[in-house]
């Protein structure tokens, strides 16, 4: 049996805020996030023997966090990839100014996304992952996750358009 | 534009670091020979930015630290290990033998020991400064998504005498034979969970925790405080013990009262 080592401690300690944060920004509300990041810690200091190495721990937290977080997804509310109105070939979109949005504004929109769609635009934003980290940590085609991404950054900016007042018209 | 192009830009790493691979040698070339396109793509990157900050832009709730603490150092002290719980096997470490590893185990356990012992009396402490205080639709809305995901049948049930600390709640349909299971972590409690018997094909659970709660009533309410399409949550409070009764099924909230102790039957 284990007990709270040292080890996770140090966890908790050090990654505790970030896990949070992102469990926030990828549930949207402080009650699911909470839970999410119990759940985190507790599967963590379960298996914290699996933990190569320290220094790999955000990672690691990261990975587990997302499992649990598509785990919920799954049982508590499928969703299946929704048409958002999005078109790749579609030459003109309103960006919002970057200075007009806020950490609200943002998370009303984050909201919106599909949980798969977010999910990617998020290990873009919060880890800063490449779209091959994605598509490997997720184990998905790289074309599915260059899509995903591509589509729901857009889907983002048009949330947050539709939201902020002030933006800029931008065509490609 | 085609899809691929604007994907691949779309795609393009926040830092120049990592642009290096196949869809970034596609996009750089494009951008660096139109114009317009780069513009476009520089206002779209000033909001990639912007956004890449605001994300960590969260504030933490207080006692958070010491909530996951304690649900941590609680699992430690009382539970056996979740049989589910799993860490991603990419990240196993292979490096389990050797001759110190008994030695470095038993200085581990000692420890984890001593830490376990200060975990808990922090807990203790929170529970005393900090404990957390919900209101009844906050809890039967985390309690909701804990019962969508709580699969009864997995675990066996018990006949015995329940935990007297955990007693069946008045005002619910009584079973002729008292089913329950201890859960470990129920919103980062323990808890105990009566299984009721089904009615009209809908399945409840009458949760028991010692959990505080701001504002609600000490029998159970006439309609759930929360529900969804599947699960209705009811939350009422009594001698300092939170009663939560879960009806899972179609149209929960119609069922609730059949759990209840003066029932509306069902027509069948």
């Amino acid at each position: 049996m284990a007990s709270p080592s040292a080890d996770t401690v140090k966890l908790v300690d050090r990654h505790l805020a970030e896990v949070y944060r992102y469990a926030f920004r990828l549930t949207g509300s402080q009650w699911d996030a909470e839970e999410l990041t119990q759940q985190t810690f507790l599967i963590a200091h379960q298996n914290y023997s699996q933990l190569r190495d320290f220094a790999s721990a955000r990672s690691w937290l990261f990975t587990i966090l997302r499992h649990c977080f598509l785990r919920s997804q799954g049982r508590w509310q499928p969703q299946r990839a929704a048409d958002m109105g999005v078109d790749l070939e579609q030459m003109a979109e309103e960006v919002p100014d970057a200075d007009a949005i806020d950490s609200e504004s943002l998370q009303t929109a984050l909201n919106k996304l599909p949980a798969e769609y977010r999910l990617v635009v998020l290990m873009y934003y919060f880890e800063q992952c490449s779209y091959r980290e994605i598509a490997e940590k997720l184990a998905l085609p790289i074309g599915t996750v260059m899509s995903r991404l591509a589509r729901g950054k857009a889907a983002l900016r048009k949330l947050l358009a539709d939201e902020s007042p002030a933006m800029v018209k931008v065509s490609h | 534009m085609s899809p691929e192009l604007r994907a691949a830009i779309e795609a393009l790493p926040l830092s120049a670091k990592g642009r290096t691979d196949p869809a970034s040698m596609e996009a750089v070339p494009a951008l660096a020979e139109d114009e317009r396109l780069r513009a476009s793509f520089e206002r779209i990157r000033d909001l990639d930015h912007r956004i890449a900050a605001l994300v960590h832009d969260v504030p933490l709730p207080d006692g958070l630290a010491g909530r996951v603490a304690a649900t941590v150092a609680s699992a430690s002290a009382r539970a056996p290990l979740a049989p589910n719980a799993s860490a991603p096997a990419s990240l196993v470490r292979s490096d389990h033998s050797g001759p110190n590893r008994s030695r470095r185990w038993w200085l581990a356990a000692g420890l984890g020991a001593i830490v376990a012992s200060i975990a808990l009396l922090a807990m203790t402490f929170t529970q005393w400064t900090a404990e957390p205080v919900w209101n009844a639709a906050q809890l039967a809305e985390a309690a909701a998504r804990f019962c969508l995901s709580d699969n009864a049948t997995d675990v066996e049930l018990r006949t015995d005498s329940p935990p007297t600390d955990y007693p069946f709640g008045r005002g619910v349909v009584s079973p002729s034979t008292v089913r329950w299971r201890l859960i470990r972590n129920f919103l980062g409690q323990t808890a105990v969970a009566y299984e009721l018997p089904s009615i009209g094909g809908h399945r409840a659970t009458l949760y028991v925790a010692r959990i505080n709660l701001s504002d609600t009533t000490d029998t159970p309410p006439q309609q759930p405080d929360f529900s969804t399409g599947r699960c209705a949550v009811a939350v009422w409070q009594r001698g300092g013990i939170a009663y939560l009764l879960a009806v899972i099924g179609d149209q929960p909230d119609s069922a609730y009262p059949w759990f209840l102790e003066r029932p509306t039957t069902p027509l069948t």
